[in-house]
């Protein structure tokens, strides 16, 4: 804006300096060759006739020119001048020399002289040329030097109210166009501030079709491209969490089942060392003695034996080696196959077993592993049995579903415990897990089973005894 | 051959058989309880016991609790039996006031010797007299004799003997 003023200002300056210095010798040459026309007239006329008054008359007129024509005795012939008396005197003085008044020659010819004088009687400066014609007689012509001055102030005055006014008009085009320039400028510079503290909301909504506006699309192109860059990285930030987060519970889950293992193993194996160094110390004498501390050894050791099978089960349905095979299967029947396979077992514990249905029942399902979630529950049942020693399984149809539930009579579960039960190893009352062989992974294979069929198990507490449940999809029979 | 009462408890059947089946080998008298509180029962009925073996993983009461019970009216001798081998637990027990610590598996026979030692280190069985093969030792009156003739010993020599001879057969870490 500056740099534009200046160069306004600069243009006026120059045009103003040119006017003071160049103008009067452009004035003056242009004058001095107007006189050398008039001296050629004056001439052309003074061959042709003697009387030419009009004719000079007409000359002087356009340039605002004094001529006064003699003949060779300085006699005035023709003259514009109202005073030809007094110029043809200063014509002679010049002539002989005699004339005292200053004067500055400008050009001199054989035939005429070009000079300015100050004609002290007047008080004016003129500009003059005298000489001889070819005729004889003598000429002078004069024009004041007034005129060109007085032309060049007004110029002047002109030039600087028109300077003045354009320097005003280009001042207000400079803040005009340079707010319509700077504006959008200033907004972008906002814009990418606010970008640069990743504010995404930040958009350039001006128009689209000058530089500025091109500039500030492409601050809103590279703005949603750090938006999505950062977004994805974010993303993969959270999911590189979560698979920290998933790893570490796996490691916490890893060493609290080595742990549980460990601990779940050491009570079988302490028992199995003591009773040896009993037998071998002869700490039991007698024959019967003898005969329960081998038996407590093999019993230990079988369910060592039995959990770790019940383990490695568990293992494969829990990392997927072991998958579901779905098939049609007679669900009335596999109960009743599991109830009869159990039935030395039932008869041990004293248990009344009823399986009431009216028709026969199919499901989907792997027959294998729900043969092994029955196993499961009824063995449960019979460990847990107390009261009046009923077990009552049933099957009942809920819409699309199957919900076989295996009831036994005995305490209830602790409310603490009901949904600690098909963690691992977890166990109600330890002393009587650990009696009847139990390790607290049962329910922990059929949580998994039924996890893999995608379907429910659960527990229902009643007043006197408890259900375990397991769905199943119904299906038509085959 | 002395006589003590010692309180075996532990949830397991099979465990407490087996340690009572040691002790009474031994020559102890063996009461058992199935869980801690039964544990607590026993011991202020009867005045008589000796040493408590405590299991720590017990239902109702664990070791540590019944251990904090016993030890706020009774000195007794308590060796903890544990599967637990973290060294944190192991710590608990002795902030506790545990005599020893057991960790399981043990030898049953270990189990009966370290008994011995913490009944005779506690002063229950601690003959004030001992003898083995000609050193005689008065722990009352601080006096060694080899073949009846006394022999001049530091405090310190003094205990070490005695240490050694009462823990006879056991081997000993430093």
């Amino acid at each position: 804006m500056l740099v534009m003023l200046g160069l306004i200002f600069g243009t006026f300056l120059l045009l103003f300096v040119a006017f003071r210095i160049l103008l009067p010798p452009i004035y003056e040459g242009h004058k001095i060759s107007t006189l050398t026309n008039i001296y050629k007239s004056l001439n052309e006329l003074s061959d042709t006739s003697s009387d030419f008054s009009d004719d000079i008359v007409s000359l002087s007129s356009g340039s605002n020119m004094e001529i006064l024509v003699t003949d060779n005795e300085f006699q005035p012939i023709n003259s514009t001048s109202m005073d030809s008396t007094y110029m043809s005197a200063r014509l002679f003085g010049y002539y002989t020399g005699l004339f005292n008044e200053e004067y500055k020659v400008l050009r001199t010819k054989d035939q005429y002289r070009i000079q300015t004088s100050t004609d002290k009687a007047r008080g004016l400066r003129d500009l003059e040329m005298w000489g001889q014609l070819d005729n004889g007689g003598w000429f002078l012509v004069r024009t004041p030097v007034e005129g060109i001055e007085e032309a060049a102030k007004i110029a002047d005055s002109l030039l600087l109210a028109v300077g003045v006014f354009v320097f005003i008009i280009a001042i207000a085009i400079i803040i005009i166009t340079s707010e319509q320039i700077s504006t959008p400028i200033t907004q972008l510079t906002a814009l990418s501030k606010r970008m640069a503290a990743l504010d995404f909301k930040a958009r350039y909504d001006g128009p689209s079709d000058t530089e500025t506006g091109i500039l500030g699309e492409n601050f809103n192109k590279m703005s949603s491209q750090l938006e999505q860059t950062i977004s994805d990285l974010k993303v993969a930030n959270v999911e590189l969490q979560k698979d920290n987060e998933k790893k570490t519970r796996t490691d916490e889950m890893r060493r609290e089942f080595l742990g549980n293992v460990s601990h779940e193993l050491k009570t079988p194996i302490a028992l199995i060392m003591g009773y040896a160094e009993g037998l071998k110390d002869n700490v039991a004498d007698d024959p019967e003695s003898r005969e329960f501390y081998t038996e407590v050894i093999i019993d230990e050791a079988n369910k060592m034996d039995a959990m770790v099978k019940k383990l490695l089960t568990l293992n494969q349905l829990e990392f997927g080696q072991d998958p579901i095979r779905m098939e049609r299967f007679n669900l009335t029947a596999l109960i009743k196959g599991v109830v009869s396979k159990m039935q030395l077992s039932i008869k041990e514990h004293e248990a009344t077993v009823s399986f009431p249905y009216d028709h026969e029942i199919w499901a989907w399902g792997d027959e294998f592993k729900i043969e092994e979630v029955v196993t499961n529950y009824l063995s449960n049942a019979l460990n847990h049995l107390d009261g009046q020693r009923k077990i009552e399984i049933r099957t009942i149809e809920e819409g699309k579903l199957v919900r076989t539930s295996v009831f036994n009579t005995g305490k209830p579960i602790p409310q603490d415990d009901l949904s600690r039960i098909w963690e691992k190893f977890y166990k109600v009352d330890k002393a009587r897990t650990r009696e009847y062989g139990g390790h607290g992974i049962g329910l922990s294979i059929v949580k998994a089973i039924m996890d893999g069929h995608n379907q429910k198990c659960g527990v229902t507490n009643y007043s006197d005894g408890v259900a375990f449940f397991f769905d199943l999809e119904a299906s038509q029979p085959l | 051959m002395n006589d003590c009462k010692i309180l075996v408890v532990d949830d397991e059947v099979r465990m407490r058989k087996l340690v009572k089946d040691f002790l009474i080998r031994q020559g102890y008298d063996v009461i058992e309880a199935g869980d801690g509180e039964q544990a607590l029962d026993l011991f202020f009925e009867d005045k008589d016991i000796a040493l408590v073996l405590l299991d720590v993983m017990m239902p109702k009461l664990d070791g540590y609790e019944t251990l904090k019970e016993i030890r706020q009216y009774s000195q007794v001798p308590v060796i903890m039996l544990t599967a637990k081998t973290d060294e944190k637990d192991e710590l608990k027990g002795f902030e506790l006031g545990v005599d020893e610590y057991i960790a399981k598996p043990f030898s049953p026979k270990i189990l009966v010797a370290r008994v011995d030692a913490v009944l005779r280190r506690s002063g229950v069985t601690g003959d004030a007299v001992l003898e083995v093969a000609g050193i005689k030792v008065d722990k009352s009156a601080h006096q060694v004799f080899i073949d009846e003739k006394p022999v001049d010993l530091s405090f310190k020599e003094f205990e070490l003997l005695v240490y050694f001879l009462e823990n006879k057969g056991i081997a000993l870490s430093r």
